[in-house]
């Protein structure tokens, strides 16, 4: 039915794992244009201002212009710098964090003419530590970039910097090792099968005190708000990062984001299920997902709708006129999606192709988890624009006397639970 | 000797004096308007009232005299009541121009509205209006702004010996001035701005060029003839605006004559010199003075110093003088100096009650030809500045030293003296300035301190008003800078070091202090 | 230097445990985030070279000198703003008038913009309210010889705006 060549590409396995980096880098390097624009719009709502709303629609072309300002800005290496550690430090964090990546899955496992695949770049069965293993480098960007850079500021960001993301590296790494108790596995694919079925199974649910220590220690890793030391500006200047402009700068920044982008997915992995919907299966019978698909695009039609009637209406208070070729678009988007969700129905495409339907299923998991993801990246954002930033002494006293024993103790508890056969 | 009591304050007073007289020179202030210190009483103004003890009815300050054991109040309610109520009757017709007039900051009547009258008129008429009037090339009549003091009548009358101002009409109508509009024709009628308590009579020369609380106030001398009235120089932005004369008693009195208060248009002129010329084309000071001093030392150094002349000036100051000889004498080594001086004056010198026009205004137009003669002769002999001309048109001179003078004013005839080399110090790019083979730019009076002695032998301080114009400086500068070119290593730094070695060096002048001296300055005797 | 003891309020058991405190603040925050999607017209902002914001009467922009009706200037050139004004940034030059009935004009009548603190003293002074402040607070320029003001810019654009007289 289908070319011979055609189910050769679709039946090989590195077919699928190109699919993954295309996912994963989306999620990360380009998402990032996405996470500037809903930084800067986050904060501006939260403070109860418009934000960036000039250039392009809802103004999310701010992101390429502040992106070209980089770029285009005068690439300074300071005196007495030690020039080829200053120029691999931004690199190593932005390694290290699109390197994780590598062993997320972002879906789970689908058939294709009697093979099984999945959407994960390295399916590694220890998947786990090496997360664990090279989310540790990450410090040697931070360490080194401040040195390399003969400030002092600079050095004592990137002290303060190190000292923090070892100190909670212990307490991420211990809680994790509660989560590994109750999954008794280290592959992340099969964590989040474990957390199939009902809401229950989550890893949240399980294993609650993991899940803040986990979520803290995520948060002190990437060192955002409120243990964004690093980069006090009131007293250290702009941190590690001060000698650092033009796209070194922009690393730097984009590293973080990337580190933000990791930590989030993490945690959906780990704890909210992945890609799966609780009682999907009940619901949605022994495919859900399949099942699931036009009803995704029929929402998807009804977003761009929206976002098609808010851009046609004239914007009042900047005097502009409603974009009414991007409203056409989306129309036109909505209608197509709309459409294809119509005649996969029709079509009832799980019975007649059911490698099509694979497909779909897996698509539907994909958007699922990211939109989890997305949840979890405006917590950083929201996070970040309601609390303030701890002292150091309380960052450490926070790190070393509340995290780590609660991390043992969870550990401990979840043990006898594990040993009890509760969990 | 009297005594009395002023507002609880006892003072001594000399029999004769008036109340106000001796309350002014205790330092009390009574306000008054028509009084002058060098004018005749008249008491018409009724400003200086004041409430004496034992004396039914206010009495004005100005034409009671004081008798002993008088107690006088000058403060009290009753006093400033009938102040009030003076100030309202004045200024009933006085117009509220004060933002256009020229007398406002310095207007007796303003200050004494301010400080005791009323914020608001009472008087709903109209004011009387009479069209401004030209009183000749020196003044601009407002008859709106007069309060019938009278002082210019009086000051015209009794001291300027020009019988030309009157009180005409009656009543609403009566008005102040020349009758028919006849020009005040005396050399003193700028005096009478300085008279007007008020702004009824402006000085066209000043009209709205300034204000005077933004103008700086300078002590200084004029140098406009060989009495050397004490004036203050008025400047704003670095331009003098006005001269007015400053009180002194052996001077000027309280007077300063037209011709004098004018001098300024010479220093504000167009054709001030700024930079040094070379054969009429403009070259920078220094390089002229290196190229000038070169030229002189080469003279000397071939023993020809003795044919360089050198013209000094009685417009320059002792100072410049004092160097100019010492640069003629000890550097070049010429006994060829001579200096520029005025016209002698056989009236007396002494200021008298008698009109202004018989002694005010000296027939010497030089400011120090007396203190020139003291300073360049020194007791030797020097030659005068003609037959120094004469010698160089007799081939006798190779060179020529010029500061600060014009010598065609001098010989009348519009050539300078053809020598090898001409040098000549200017304030104006005047004919000898275009014609000197090398020309510096020099200050004038008003741009440099110093001393000046005058003719009747009275050494008074000049200080600087303004800035030269350009890279201007004094004669004595010049002359320090061509003789440190030539080696002579002097060390003159300030006029006052120049001063001290006038002082013990020139016979007579031992007792001169720059620093120290008193405003009415130290006489010295004539050698 | 005196020390100043700050007692903050004791927290109890259920505010120590931070996690709901925290969540608190982030409904705060979601709840303004949420306010400024849904009702943008709520926001303080001023969109602004669009939308300018209305100015108190009595704001204080560039000079202006009012005209007589011969469109001549109302100033009489009597040096009382320039008196007051706290950084000097006036500069007149007055000349005779040739109306007999106005005397004294100013022949220039600089501001410095640069200078000037918009502190509005020379309106205060100035006894014929010739001088004003208008609205017009939009006074970035090229070169700095453009922010002098002369006697011409100070006339023109009467009608523009009303300032404080």
């Amino acid at each position: 039915m289908i070319p011979e060549w055609v189910q050769d590409i679709l039946t090989s396995k590195w077919t699928w794992a190109a699919l993954a980096l295309v996912v994963a880098y989306v999620l990360t390097l380009v998402g990032i244009v996405v996470y500037t624009w809903l930084e800067r719009r986050g904060a501006a709502f939260i403070q109860r201002r418009p934000g960036p709303n000039r250039r392009g629609p809802y103004g999310i072309v701010q992101a390429v212009a502040d992106a070209v300002k980089l770029a285009t800005k005068e690439d300074v290496v300071p005196a007495g710098a030690n020039k080829w550690l200053h120029a691999v430090a931004p690199m190593i964090g932005m390694t290290v964090a699109l390197t994780i990546i590598a062993v997320i899955p972002f879906s789970g496992d689908f058939e294709l003419f009697g093979q099984t695949f999945r959407l994960q770049i390295a399916d590694m069965n220890f998947g786990f530590i090496f997360i664990l293993a090279i989310s540790s480098l990450a410090v040697y960007g931070v360490a080194l970039g401040g040195w390399s850079s003969n400030n002092k500021y600079s050095l004592l960001g990137s002290l303060r910097s190190g000292a923090q993301m070892i100190s909670y590296e212990i307490s991420l790494g211990l809680s994790l090792v509660g989560v590994l108790l109750i999954y008794n596995t280290v592959k992340l694919d099969e964590m989040v099968i474990a957390q199939t079925g009902a809401i229950w199974h989550w890893g949240v649910v399980q294993a609650p005190m993991a899940f803040l220590i986990f979520l803290t220690s995520s948060y002190a890793e990437a060192n955002r708000v409120p243990f964004d030391l690093v980069e006090a500006d009131s007293e250290l200047v702009a941190g590690f990062h001060t000698e650092y402009s033009s796209l070194r700068f922009g690393l730097f920044y984009m590293g973080e984001y990337v580190h933000m982008a990791v930590s989030a997915i993490l945690t959906v992995i780990l704890f909210f299920g992945g890609w799966h919907i609780p009682w999907a299966e009940e619901i949605f019978g022994s495919a859900p997902y399949v099942t699931l698909f036009p009803w995704l695009l029929f929402g998807a039609a009804l977003v761009c709708l929206v976002i098609a009637w808010d851009t046609s209406r004239p914007r009042r208070r900047v005097h502009t006129r409603g974009n009414l070729l991007l409203a056409f678009l989306l129309v036109c988007v909505a209608g197509s999606a709309a459409a294809l969700g119509g005649l996969y129905l029709a079509g009832d495409v799980q019975t007649e192709i059911p490698w099509l339907a694979s497909i779909c299923g897996m698509l539907t998991q994909v958007i699922v988890l990211v939109l989890k993801f997305a949840f979890f990246f405006w917590l950083f954002i929201w996070v970040r624009w309601t609390l303030p930033r701890f002292r150091y002494d309380q960052l450490m006293k926070l790190g070393w006397k509340v995290m780590l024993p609660l991390a043992l103790l969870n550990i401990g508890v979840t043990g006898v639970l594990v040993l009890l056969g509760v969990l | 000797m009297a005594k009395l009591t002023i507002d609880g304050r006892e003072i001594e007073a000399q029999d004769g004096q008036s109340v106000l007289q001796a309350a002014l020179e205790c330092g009390i202030h009574i306000p008054h308007l028509c009084y002058h210190p060098a004018l005749k009483v008249v008491g018409s103004c009724r400003m200086c009232l004041i409430e004496i003890e034992k004396v039914p009815k206010l009495q004005v300050a100005c034409g009671t005299p004081v008798r002993d054991g008088m107690v006088v109040s000058t403060q009290s309610e009753r006093v400033r009541k009938a102040r009030r109520g003076v100030l309202e009757f004045l200024s009933i017709n006085h117009p509220l121009d004060c933002p256009v007039c020229d007398q406002a900051g310095e207007c007796k009547l303003q200050d004494y509205c301010f400080e005791y009258g009323q914020a608001e008129s009472r008087y709903q008429e109209d004011k009387r209006r009479f069209p401004e009037q030209d009183l000749g090339s020196t003044l601009v009549r407002d008859m709106n702004r007069c309060i019938h003091c009278t002082r210019c009548i009086r000051f015209l009358r009794d001291v300027a010996g020009a019988e030309a101002f009157t009180l005409y009409e009656r009543g609403n109508r009566t008005q102040v001035g020349t009758y028919l509009e006849t020009p005040v024709e005396t050399p003193f009628s700028m005096n009478l701005v300085d008279a007007c308590p008020v702004g009824a009579l402006t000085s066209k020369h000043f009209r709205f060029k300034g204000r005077s609380w933004l103008m700086e106030k300078t002590r200084t001398l004029c140098a406009g003839c060989s009495r050397g009235c004490n004036v203050y120089a008025w400047s704003q932005k670095g331009r003098v605006l006005r001269l007015t004369p400053a009180e002194n008693e052996w001077v000027n009195r309280f007077w300063l004559c037209d011709y004098g208060r004018l001098t300024v248009n010479d220093v504000n002129a167009d054709d001030r010199l700024g930079d040094a010329l070379r054969l009429g084309d403009c070259v920078d000071p220094e390089a002229a003075l290196d190229q000038a001093a070169a030229k002189l030392k080469a003279y000397v150094d071939a023993g020809a110093g003795d044919k360089i002349g050198v013209v000094a000036s009685a417009r320059l100051t002792n100072e410049d003088n004092y160097l100019i000889r010492k640069l003629a004498r000890e550097v070049l080594g010429t006994r060829h100096l001579a200096f520029v001086e005025g016209k002698e004056d056989d009236r007396p010198f002494e200021p008298s009650d008698r009109p202004l026009t018989e002694w005010f205004i000296r027939e010497d137009k030089m400011p120090i030809t007396w203190g020139a003669r003291d300073i360049i002769l020194s007791g030797e002999p020097a030659g005068d500045v003609l037959g120094l001309i004469a010698k160089a048109r007799r081939g006798e001179l190779k060179a020529l030293l010029v500061f600060g003078e014009d010598l065609t004013r001098v010989t009348g005839e519009d050539r300078v003296v053809e020598v090898e080399f001409l040098f000549a110090t200017g304030t104006h790019k005047t004919r000898t300035v275009e014609l000197a083979h090398i020309a510096v730019p020099e200050a004038t009076y008003l741009e440099k301190g110093g001393t000046f002695t005058n003719e009747e032998g009275r050494v008074q301080r000049l200080r600087p008003v303004v800035a030269p114009p350009g890279r201007a400086r004094s004669a004595w500068q010049t002359a320090r800078e061509l003789a440190g070119r030539m080696g002579a290593g002097w060390s003159y730094r300030a006029t006052a070091e120049v001063t001290a070695e006038i002082a013990a060096k020139v016979p007579g002048y031992q007792e001169v202090d720059f620093i120290e001296m008193p405003e009415e300055g130290q006489m010295v005797e004539h050698a | 230097m005196g020390v100043k003891q700050i007692h903050r309020p004791p927290q109890n058991a259920w505010e120590r445990l931070y996690v709901f405190e925290i969540a608190r603040g982030l409904g705060i925050t979601l709840k303004h985030a949420l306010l400024s999607w849904f009702k943008p017209g709520h926001m303080p902002t001023y969109e602004y070279p669009e939308v300018k914001r209305p100015l108190a009467e009595r704001f204080r922009g560039r000079h202006r000198i009012r005209k007589r009706e011969d469109g001549s200037p109302l100033c009489v050139a009597c040096y009382c703003c320039q008196t007051v004004c706290p950084p000097q940034c006036i500069d007149i030059t007055a000349e005779e008038s040739d109306d007999p009935a106005v005397m004294k004009r100013p022949r220039e009548f600089k501001i410095n913009l640069l200078r000037c603190i918009f502190c509005g003293m020379c309106v205060e002074a100035c006894p014929r309210d010739a001088i004003y402040m208008s609205h017009d607070y939009e006074l970035a320029d090229r070169t700095r010889e453009q922010l002098q003001l002369g006697l011409d810019d100070l006339l023109e654009n009467q009608d523009n705006d009303e300032g404080e007289g």
